[in-house]
């Protein structure tokens, strides 16, 4: 699944019904496209992983872009994307 | 009203206020006589009429405001250059921004194809760095192209002492109005060192996230060196909607909780005393680069950061007042003014004497009252600012329009006058503009031809010259082409084909009714709408224009206006058995004329002689219609008054009563327009006045002379 390039407040409404529907399954979300992320699409996705590691089941964003990286380490969740983003 | 709705309204004064900014920053910007402060000005205006409207559910100008912020963060952060093209595609994006918060406000609608062309040019213009690691002008290391700075997160590292300590705490407003986090830690970072720690703690699971809550905060420790007032400063207009607090570290056992200065000896003297300062909520002499730190930090202290007090501590108070009330209170005084000249009428007929002390008091009393006016009009009066910082979009788009590059300079903005006439000068100045761009600026090639350069100058200023204010539009164009003016006056019978006429007459044929001299009607000057509808609203003002024009050179347009429309400074005068006020302005002398002075002309027309010229004397009491014959010239007062466009003329009136302030009543308001009069008054006696309309009146008369010539060539 390939995360939006825009990732603002008006993109986590539909970020979460995506994640919801994704549900269930092992996840591997593409994030080279990612331009900008605010707080709220972080939120979605802090709670998403957290829910997909709750049920067992593989969360990871992969190949994120260099804005992405970036909003993660300004906004303090780089832990986000460490583990498999390296992989 | 309700009361989402006047905070709607509120909302948009201050729209038009944050438009203004963000226009006139740019166009510092455009002029090289920006700094960083005007791209932080620039980006907060922008900043700030996005949260409002996010609030209010104004979707495009969201999405718009949104996408030129980006842009404009990029150049704040350094990584767009603030070079004259991006700057102008800016100006263009303020337009559109204007635009569609006008749609907000009224509902209209704007061309969505406009807002997307120049979304789409403002995302262009900072896509394509897109990856590139650059470094800014300020040497600070590796932004990157988004702004951000790496930030170290290394958590083995000893904190040095003192650090501050900033935890966010973004409220779901915060988000709703485009105050993201991720802006606003950003901006934290490119302060200093700084280690920032998120709350996760108080996230739900998945299914009872709502996408558009807020559950995370942020703590953030700032190098110490940053300054408290730079960290607020980040915050300061995103207000309650993201509360923070911002203490220093406390030593490294001490928990988190319960932080208190360090009493260690090594600590940083200044910090502490910010702190208790902070804490004190008091004395601004604070040791710190920024005077105004102390007072700032207290305001804030508990708000978490409202925008409001520190941007009014350093304008200086102000408060918004409904202009209603200001009217009303403007209207009352009028009456009070009225009034104390009706009791010192009262006490003139008592016969009591100039030194009684009745009339001592009076004369305090009337001192007073002057002053209670003057400070009154006072507070309606407002910088011509308003007015002209709508020009230079006008400028642009007439030039747009005309394929012609002009550039508009503005002087005297802060020339103030009275809100009533700003609001209706706005009109004529717009289409003297329009004209200066449309027939005075030639073409580009036109103008290189001429050795001018290409661009032409259009300049817009304004001052105060006795008791009025004075407004000219001057282009360095083509001037006025007289020959052809000449021959179509003539050819529209305004003129007669023998009349000799001065160049400055000439010249002001353009103001004659239905006058145009483009050749081919424009689309821009050619709405039905000529000079002369310019000059009958400014004269509906109380307010004269003319022009001068040097062939090649250029023209000036002058107009002159007076400060309020409220109060008048009149003579007045006994016509008959009527009482008349003529503005003061418009009177050059009174005099009593010699016999010997009046030469007759014609049955009924008769001309003065004044210090070796001829002036037309005009009876006002027949002017009028309150009599048939006038009176023997030399049986009245003259009154020599001055017109811009029918030159000089000589009135006769009965008598003259004396000079005195009146306040000015709306005939248009109240009955309806009459011919010759401007409006009325109420004198001491509580009669009703007329005030004189002197350049009607000369202009009857002008028609009147024109007027009978086809009958003497059909005769």
């Amino acid at each position: 699944m390939q995360l939006e390039a825009n990732l603002d407040l008006r993109a986590a409404s539909q970020l979460h019904t995506h994640l919801m529907a994704a549900r269930g399954a092992e996840l591997a979300l593409d994030g080279s496209q990612v331009e900008r992320m605010g707080g709220l699409c972080l939120q979605v996705l802090l709670a998403a992983q957290a829910a997909w590691s709750a049920e067992g089941h593989a969360f990871s964003i992969h190949t994120p872009s260099e804005p992405l990286l970036d909003a993660l380490r300004t906004l303090g969740a780089s832990s986000l994307v460490n583990v498999e983003a390296t992989s | 009203m309700d009361p989402m709705e006047s905070i709607k309204q509120t909302y948009f004064v201050e729209c038009d206020e944050l438009l203004a900014d963000l226009e006139s920053g740019l166009l510092a910007l455009e002029s090289d006589e920006g700094d960083s402060d005007t791209i932080n000005a620039v980006f907060r205006a922008v900043h700030s009429v996005k949260g409002g409207a996010g609030a209010f559910g104004f979707e495009a100008l969201v999405e718009f405001a949104h996408v030129f912020e980006s842009t404009l963060d990029a150049m704040r952060s350094g990584t767009l250059a603030v070079d004259n093209d991006n700057v102008k595609i800016m100006l263009r994006a303020a337009d559109v921004l204007a635009d569609l918060v006008q749609a907000a406000k009224d509902g209209s609608s704007v061309d969505p194809a406009r807002t997307q062309t120049l979304a789409d040019e403002l995302s262009a213009l900072i896509t394509p760095q897109d990856g590139a690691p650059v470094t800014g002008d300020d040497g600070e290391p590796a932004a990157d192209s988004w702004g951000f700075t790496p930030l170290k997160l290394d958590i083995d590292e000893p904190a040095a002492p003192s650090r501050w300590i900033l935890t966010v705490t973004p409220t779901p407003a915060a988000y709703a109005k485009g105050h993201d986090p991720a802006i606003l830690l950003r901006e934290v970072a490119r302060l200093g060192d700084v280690e920032c720690w998120l709350d996760a703690s108080a996230l739900p699971d998945l299914n009872a996230l709502d996408p558009e809550g807020s559950y995370l905060r942020w703590t953030v420790f700032i190098d110490s060196a940053v300054e408290e007032t730079a960290i607020r400063d980040v915050f300061d207009f995103v207000g309650e909607d993201c509360p923070i607090t911002l203490d220093r570290e406390a030593p490294a056992d001490q928990p988190l909780e319960d932080i208190a200065p360090p009493p260690a000896a090594d600590f940083d003297v200044a910090a502490l005393i910010s702190l208790a300062q902070a804490q004190s909520g008091s004395d601004p002499a604070m040791p710190s680069d920024e005077p105004a730190a102390a007072p700032k930090a207290a305001d804030h202290e508990e708000s978490g950061g409202g925008r409001e007090p520190s941007k009014q501590a350093a304008a200086g108070a102000t408060i918004r007042v409904d202009l209603e009330r200001v009217d009303r209170l403007i209207d009352l005084v009028g009456e009070l003014v009225i009034n104390q000249a009706m009791i010192a009428q009262r006490v003139v007929e008592s016969e009591l004497g100039r030194s009684s002390s009745v009339a001592i008091g009076l004369d305090e009393l009337e001192q007073l009252t002057r002053e209670i006016q003057d400070s009154v009009m006072a507070i309606r009066a407002q910088p011509v600012k308003s007015v002209f910082q709508r020009m230079p979009r006008l400028v642009r788009e007439v030039a747009g329009m005309t394929n012609k590059s002009v550039r508009l300079v503005t002087e005297g903005e802060g020339t103030e006058v009275d809100k009533t006439v700003i609001e209706r000068l706005s009109d004529p100045i717009t289409h003297m503009l329009r004209n200066a761009i449309d027939h005075g600026v030639e073409t580009p090639d036109e103008r290189v031809a001429a050795g001018k350069p290409a661009e032409g100058v259009v300049r817009l200023s304004a001052s105060h010259r006795s008791g009025r204010i004075v407004i000219e539009v001057a282009d360095d164009g083509k001037g006025i082409n007289r020959p052809r003016v000449r021959e179509i006056a003539i050819n529209k019978g305004v003129i007669s084909p023998d009349a000799n006429l001065t160049d400055d007459e000439i010249d002001n044929l353009i103001f004659a009714p239905g006058f145009s001299t483009a050749s081919t009607v424009s689309n821009i000057s050619g709405r039905g709408v000529g000079m002369d509808v310019v000059k009958r609203s400014i004269q509906a003002l109380g307010g004269r224009i003319s022009i001068a024009s040097v062939p090649g050179r250029g023209s000036t347009f002058t107009m002159s206006l007076p400060l309020t429309l409220a109060v008048l400074d009149g003579m007045v005068v006994t016509v008959g058995d009527q009482t008349l006020v003529s503005p003061l302005t418009a009177i050059v002398e009174t005099l009593r004329p010699k016999p010997t002075d009046i030469r007759l002309l014609g049955p009924k027309g008769a001309v003065l002689a004044v210090r070796g010229a001829h002036v037309p004397l005009i009876d006002i009491g027949v002017a009028l219609g309150w009599r048939d014959e006038p009176i023997p010239p030399a049986n009245g007062v003259i009154l020599l008054v001055e017109s811009e466009v029918g030159g000089r003329a000589a009135l006769v009136v009965d008598q003259i009563q004396g000079q005195r302030q009146v306040v000015i009543k709306s005939l248009e308001q109240n009955f309806q327009h009459v011919d010759g009069v401007a409006a009325a008054t109420i004198l001491g006696d509580g009669r009703v006045a007329l005030i004189l309309d002197v350049d009607a009146v000369i202009a009857a008369r002008s028609r009147d002379r024109f007027e009978p010539q086809p009958l003497a060539q059909a005769s």
